[in-house]
């Protein structure tokens, strides 16, 4: 059986797209083949590690565990979308590389995206928050404490820029 | 095949490939009732935490009914007596939920912990409990809080008990709202530090205990009664647990008993609202 194509109208790092993809098309899937967007990473493939991690208005959501249908009017946002158009890094993409948050680099991704959301709603969480938002996402090579470091430090920088 | 040349080069691709199905979006509850009614092999998808997981891992459906079209569903509201959680309400709502912070803290509290970020952020109450996954929290929690699951059917609204199985749900309708009763002086509390093993929530309205014991059935297990017998008689009532390598039945049964003991003593000490 194979069902109607579904229209799919969205935004993708400010950039218009009108698109028709197959209803159990996922949307890794169309950021990836389609836009090649290939920053948002595939992992598990089941929704579970947050490697895919990517803000539907504004929401950090799995892009392996989300039909592309879903996404549908919605404003996304990838990891490729967060630098300035001068190419100067978001202040979580510039911690994480001053931190060295990762070792193999395949989870980074997601992780921004995720520690991106966190400061967006709370520009000053503490340890236990910061551990508990980005104890959502998988880090196979288990460099947690850099991680973990490098979102406290993204804070400073974002408050400092603010104050 | 897991690699494609794209534009972007060869990259690896959705090696769990999702079996096709057509897409129905139903703008109101009655279409959702008939468009389920027109597909025996249709299934609904809110959030789709759970669903897409298990499609992901062979499920198939004719079709999927996606109810994000449809209005109202997903409100939290003061009823008086009780609070009515929207089914499209996520986790996250529940957790963010003022209405449920100054009503019912400790079933927030409880239902705070469900999964993590990610999925409380996507996840719905009605997923959880529909899902009918002996592992999942959801129906526990609102098992013991007395909840009524309120459900739309062809016939009109169907109310059923949270306690109750899923067998006993209405065929081919919608849970459209899960409502909450709202006791005064009732206490509520809930540990499931030993899932996937076994978890369980603990209730009490005066003398009276209602006990609920998730995983370790193919659904939920709720006792109540006299609050000071309540785990020796949890004890004697629980049927035989699941007996596998991730618990034995043995165990699941003791720590049923001393999780419950442990929360009621919670309990006597304060330390639940």
């Amino acid at each position: 059986m194979s069902g109607e194509l579904a229209f799919v109208s969205c935004t993708v790092n400010g950039v218009a797209h009108e698109l028709h993809v197959r209803p159990e098309e996922m949307l890794i899937d169309v950021l990836r083949e389609r836009l090649a967007l290939t920053g948002t990473k595939l992992s598990c493939d089941l929704g579970a590690c947050g490697a895919c991690t990517v803000l539907l208005d504004g929401k950090p959501v799995s892009s392996c565990g989300t039909f592309a249908w879903q996404a549908s009017g919605a404003d996304i946002t990838t990891v490729e979308g967060l630098a300035a158009a001068d190419g100067a890094l978001d202040p979580v993409q510039q911690a994480f590389v001053e931190n060295s948050a990762f070792q193999c680099g395949y989870c980074t991704p997601g992780m921004i995206m995720r520690a991106r959301v966190l400061l967006d709603r709370n520009p000053s969480p503490d340890r236990d928050e910061i551990r508990t938002w980005m104890g959502a996402n998988i880090c196979r090579c288990t460099g947690y404490g850099m991680i973990i470091e490098a979102v406290e430090n993204a804070a400073s920088a974002l408050r400092e820029a603010t104050e | 095949m897991y690699t494609r040349a794209t534009d972007a080069g060869w990259i690896s691709r959705t090696h769990r490939a999702i079996e096709p199905f057509r897409l129905s979006r139903p703008e109101t509850p009655a279409e959702v009732i008939q468009a389920l009614a027109d597909s025996e092999g249709a299934k609904v998808i809110a959030g789709g935490i759970d669903l897409v997981r298990r499609m992901r891992s062979g499920d198939t459906a004719d079709t999927l009914i996606d109810l994000s079209a449809i209005a109202g569903l997903r409100e939290i509201e003061d009823r008086g007596d009780f609070i009515r959680i929207g089914s499209r309400a996520t986790h996250w709502d529940v957790e963010t939920s003022g209405l449920l912070a100054a009503r019912l803290p400790a079933f927030q509290a409880a239902w705070k912990t469900i999964g993590n970020v990610r999925i409380r952020m996507t996840g719905t109450v009605g997923g959880n409990l529909m899902a009918a996954e002996r592992a999942y929290d959801g129906p526990v929690l609102a098992g013991v809080a007395g909840a009524d699951l309120v459900f739309m059917t062809d016939g009109g609204e169907v109310r059923v008990a949270a306690s109750k199985s899923p067998g006993s749900y209405p065929g081919g309708s919608l849970l459209v709202a899960v409502d909450i009763p709202v006791t005064e002086g009732a206490q509520f509390v809930f540990d499931r530090s030993l899932k996937p093993v076994v978890s369980v929530a603990v209730r009490r309205e005066g003398d009276e205990a209602t006990i609920g014991v998730g995983c370790a059935h193919a659904s939920p297990f709720f006792w109540s009664g006299d609050v000071a017998e309540s785990a020796t008689a949890l004890d004697a009532a629980l049927p035989e647990p699941i007996d596998n390598p991730m618990g034995s039945a043995a165990y699941r049964r003791r720590m049923a008993t001393v999780l419950a003991r442990r929360l009621i003593a919670q309990i006597q000490q304060g330390d639940a609202s």
